[in-house]
C-alpha cells in the first residue's frame, strides 16, 4: 500500500486485510489441514428469507439472532482424528457439559428444554434446540474448552415426508488465542458493541490467518435442517473426502465435517427406498444453501426442495401477497401503509413491485420469488421527506425520485427468477456481473401526467425498457447500472422523446425545461406538494413491463 | 469476476483521486474522507461482481458510486456509512496539517475564490449556514446555535447550499482535472 496521505494509507490497509483474507478464503476448498479444535460457528442468514418473517415479529431484525462467541486465551491444535464421519450418541455427561458450556450463565437454568437432536462426533458434542421458533446450535469440542452457540434462523419445515428442508445457511470458523492482537480486538469490539456476530470481513480475516499458519486451529462446515417424517438416514458425499453420515432425530438432520467444501450429493433413506440427489454448491459469497432448480415438494430425485408454498387462496394475488410482505417488512411504516390498493403495481416474471402512498409519503417495495422475499424497499426521496410531488403537466413526467432507503436491501437484482438462475457459481457470477454495480437499485419512479399513456426509457446501446404507467405514476427498473439516455412519452396527441440527464443529475430536468415546455419529458418540480393517499386511488390493473434482451 | 487482490491495486491507483474529487465538491476534507471510505467500502462489497475489462471501465464504475454518494450527501447533509459499518472499517482521524495538505492537493484555494463569488448569489440563510460550517469550520451544533435553529435544519441549509454551489462550481472544479 503506497499512498501519499496517511489517512488513505490507513484506510487502504483495512481493505488490504479484507482482500488478503478474501483471496485466501477462495482457495479454501483446496485446503485440508488440521481441523477446528476451537469451533466458533458463524451464520450467514439468508436475509431475503429472513426479513419477511421477522418483520412481522418486531423492528429489530438482527435482534432475533443471538450469538455467543468464546475466544480462547490459549489452546493447542487438535488433529482431525478427533472427528468421525459417523455420529454416535453422546454420553449424558458429555451432553450436559456441552449444554452448560454453550448456554449456562452462572447457576441459572438454561430454560431450553430438551434438544431436538444430539450427537457425538469424535471429540465433539452437538445439540440442536428450538428456541422461540428459531434453531439454536450448540457445538462443544472436548479437545479444547471452546463452544459455539448460534441461533440460525426461523424454522422452515420439511416439505414432504421423504424430503429434507433446505439447510439453514451457515459457515464456520475457528478462532483461538493465536490470532493477531488486532484481529482479536476487532472481534471483541464487534461482539461487545452490539453486533451479534463478527462481520464477514472479520470472519474471512480469521480464516486467512488460519491458512497462513499463524494459528493452527481449523474450521469446518456444518449442515442442519428439518427432515421429513419418513426420513430415517441422510448421508452427504464429497469429492475427495469421505462420506459423512448425518444424525437424524425427531425430524431433524445435522452433520459437520472438518474441511471446507460443499457436499456434491445427498442420499436420503426412507421406508420406501434410497434416493440420491445432486446438491448445489453454496453461492460464492453467501454460502447459502438452495434447492436444486425445479425441485418442488413432491418432485422426484430432489432431496431438497423449495420452501413449501403457502396455501393458495383465490383471493391472494402476487400483488396482494407483495403488499402484505411489504407491510410486514418494518414496523416503521404508518399503520395504514400497504393496507389498501397500491397506487401502482408492477408484475414482471417472478418480480412484483407495489407503490403505496400514505399520508403524502411514498413507499416502493419490490419482491421476488413467492412475493415474500423483499428485494428492495425504498421511501421516496424528495429532500429526504418522502413527500410526493405531482406531475407538472398532462403530457409530462415529474423528475424521478431518488430512492431513500427505508431499510431494504437496496441491491439491484436480476430479472431472472431465482429458480432460473444459472447453475454454477461461476455462471451466476458472470450473470450477476451485469446486475450489481455497487449496491444501488436502478429504477425510475415518478408521477405521470393524466394524458401519459406509455413511457419508455432508452439506453446508450439502444436498449429500451418500457415502464408501467398506472394511476398517474410510472415505474421501471432494470438489472444493470447505467442510466437511460432518453425517455419517450406517449400521449393521446403523439409521442415525444427527450434526452435525459445522468448520474446525480437524474432527478433534474434539462436546462430550460419548465411546465409547458415542448420536448421536455421532465420538467421542474412544481412547488406545491400533493397529498395523495391510497384512498383516492382507483383500482389498478397489474401490468407487465417489458424489456428487450440485453 | 475481479479477484480480491486486484481491489488493492484499484484502491492504490484511485483512492487519492476520489478523495480529491470529494474534497473539491464538498470543500470539507473530513466529509470527503468519509465519503471516500464509504465509496470504496461499497465498491469492495460489489467487487466480486465487477468485470475488470479496462481501467477506464472500473474507474467509471467507481465514480458512479462516488457521484451517487455525493448526491446522497448533498441531499441529506450527512455521509452514509452503511458499507463501512458492515465491514467494521474505521475512518482514520485527520490531523490539521493533513487537512491543509489535502486541501492544497485539491486546489481548494481556487475553488474557494470562485466560491466567494457564488456565495453572494445564495439566499441569506444558506449563505450564513455555509459561512459558519465551511468557512469558519464550526461543528453543526454550533452552526445551529448561531443560526438559532435546529441541527437538522442547519445541516439541510448547508447541504442545499452546497448542492447549489456544486452546480455553479462544476466548471471550476472540472477545469482542475478533467477526469474529476
Amino acid at each position: 500500500m503506497n499512498q501519499r496521505f496517511r489517512v488513505l494509507q490507513e484506510l487502504g490497509e483495512q481493505f488490504e486485510h479484507a482482500s488478503q483474507a478474501a483471496d485466501l478464503a477462495e482457495s479454501r476448498s483446496a485446503w485440508t489441514g488440521t481441523w477446528l479444535p476451537a469451533i466458533v460457528l458463524r451464520l450467514s442468514i439468508s436475509r431475503r428469507r429472513f426479513w419477511p418473517v421477522v418483520g412481522a415479529a418486531g423492528v429489530a431484525l438482527t435482534a432475533a439472532i443471538v450469538t455467543t462467541v468464546v475466544l480462547l486465551s490459549s489452546g493447542a491444535p487438535a488433529a482431525a482424528a478427533g472427528w468421525a464421519p459417523v455420529p454416535t450418541t453422546p454420553t449424558p455427561a458429555a451432553l450436559a457439559t456441552a449444554v452448560t458450556k454453550c448456554y449456562k450463565v452462572g447457576s441459572q437454568d438454561t430454560g431450553l428444554g430438551e434438544p431436538v437432536l444430539t450427537e457425538a462426533r469424535g471429540e465433539s458434542t452437538a445439540a440442536i434446540n428450538v428456541i422461540d421458533g428459531q434453531v439454536a446450535l450448540c457445538l462443544y469440542n472436548s479437545a479444547l474448552p471452546a463452544v459455539s452457540i448460534d441461533r440460525i434462523g426461523p424454522l422452515h419445515a420439511a416439505p414432504g415426508p421423504d424430503q429434507l428442508g433446505v439447510p439453514y445457511s451457515e459457515y464456520a470458523a475457528g478462532i483461538s488465542g493465536r490470532l493477531p492482537a488486532w484481529l482479536r480486538q476487532q472481534i471483541h469490539k464487534e461482539l461487545t458493541s452490539g453486533a451479534k456476530r463478527p462481520t464477514r470481513a472479520t470472519f474471512k480475516a480469521m480464516m486467512a490467518f488460519h491458512q497462513q499458519g499463524t494459528f493452527s486451529d481449523g474450521y469446518g462446515y456444518w449442515v442442519v435442517g428439518q427432515a421429513g417424517s419418513d426420513v430415517s438416514a441422510v448421508t452427504f458425499a464429497f469429492t475427495g473426502h469421505e462420506t459423512v453420515t448425518a444424525s437424524v432425530q425427531n425430524g431433524w438432520y445435522f452433520a459437520w465435517w472438518p474441511w471446507l467444501s460443499d457436499p456434491t450429493s445427498v442420499t436420503v433413506i426412507t421406508s420406501t427406498g434410497t434416493s440420491t440427489s445432486v446438491m448445489k454448491n453454496a453461492s460464492p459469497d453467501g454460502l447459502e444453501s438452495r434447492p436444486y432448480p425445479a425441485c418442488q415438494p413432491g418432485s422426484n430425485g430432489c432431496a431438497f426442495v423449495n420452501t413449501p408454498p403457502a396455501p393458495s387462496t383465490t383471493s391472494t394475488s402476487p400483488v396482494a401477497t407483495t403488499a402484505q410482505s411489504c407491510d410486514e417488512f418494518t414496523d416503521a411504516l404508518p399503520p395504514d401503509a400497504f393496507a389498501g390498493q397500491p397506487v401502482l403495481s408492477y408484475v414482471h416474471g417472478a418480480y412484483t413491485a407495489v407503490l403505496d402512498v400514505t399520508g403524502g409519503v411514498g413507499y416502493i417495495c419490490l419482491t421476488g420469488g413467492d412475493q415474500k422475499d423483499i428485494h428492495a424497499f425504498y421511501m421516496l426521496d424528495d429532500e429526504s421527506l418522502g413527500r410526493v410531488r405531482s406531475a407538472p403537466g398532462p403530457d409530462q413526467l415529474s423528475v424521478p425520485y431518488w430512492p431513500h432507503d427505508g431499510g431494504g436491501t437496496g441491491r439491484p437484482i436480476g430479472m431472472t427468477p431465482k429458480s432460473q438462475l444459472p447453475e454454477t457459481p461461476a455462471q451466476r457470477e458472470a450473470t450477476s456481473a451485469r446486475l450489481d454495480g455497487g449496491g444501488y437499485g436502478p429504477y425510475m419512479l415518478g408521477q405521470a401526467g393524466s394524458d401519459v399513456a406509455a413511457v419508455t426509457f432508452t439506453f446508450a446501446n439502444g436498449q429500451a425498457v418500457a415502464a408501467t404507467v398506472q394511476n398517474g405514476w410510472y415505474f421501471a427498473w432494470w438489472p444493470w447500472t447505467s442510466d437511460p439516455t432518453s425517455v419517450t412519452v406517449t400521449t393521446n396527441s403523439g409521442t415525444s422523446t427527450s434526452p435525459m440527464r445522468s448520474g446525480t443529475d437524474l432527478d433534474r430536468p434539462l436546462p430550460g425545461c419548465q411546465p409547458g415546455s415542448t420536448g421536455c419529458a421532465f420538467v421542474n418540480t412544481p412547488p406545491a406538494l400533493s397529498t395523495h393517499t391510497t384512498s383516492t386511488t382507483t383500482t389498478p390493473t397489474p401490468s407487465t413491463a417489458t424489456t428487450t434482451t440485453p | 469476476m475481479a479477484p480480491a487482490s486486484a481491489f488493492i491495486e484499484f484502491y492504490e491507483r484511485d483512492a487519492e483521486a476520489v478523495l480529491l474529487f470529494f474534497t473539491r465538491r464538498t470543500l470539507d476534507v473530513e466529509v470527503a474522507l468519509d465519503l471516500t471510505a464509504e465509496t470504496f467500502a461499497q465498491a469492495w462489497r460489489g467487487w466480486r461482481r465487477v468485470r475488470v475489462d479496462s481501467v477506464e471501465e472500473v474507474q467509471g464504475w467507481l465514480f458512479t458510486i462516488a457521484r451517487r454518494q455525493l448526491g446522497r450527501y448533498l441531499r441529506r447533509g450527512e455521509v452514509e456509512r452503511r458499507a463501512l459499518n458492515q465491514l467494521s472499517f474505521s475512518v482514520p482521524a485527520l490531523a490539521d496539517d493533513e487537512i491543509a495538505e489535502i486541501e492544497r492537493a485539491a486546489g481548494l484555494d481556487a475553488v474557494r475564490l470562485a466560491l466567494g463569488v457564488e456565495l453572494k448569489k445564495l439566499g441569506d440563510e444558506q449563505r450564513a449556514a455555509l459561512q459558519l460550517r465551511i468557512v469558519e469550520e464550526l461543528p453543526y451544533p454550533e452552526v445551529a446555535r448561531r443560526l438559532g435553529t435546529t441541527e437538522p435544519t442547519a445541516r439541510a441549509r448547508v447541504s442545499r447550499g452546497l448542492r447549489a454551489l456544486a452546480v455553479a462550481l462544476e466548471p471550476v472544479v472540472c477545469d482542475q482535472r478533467s477526469m474529476l
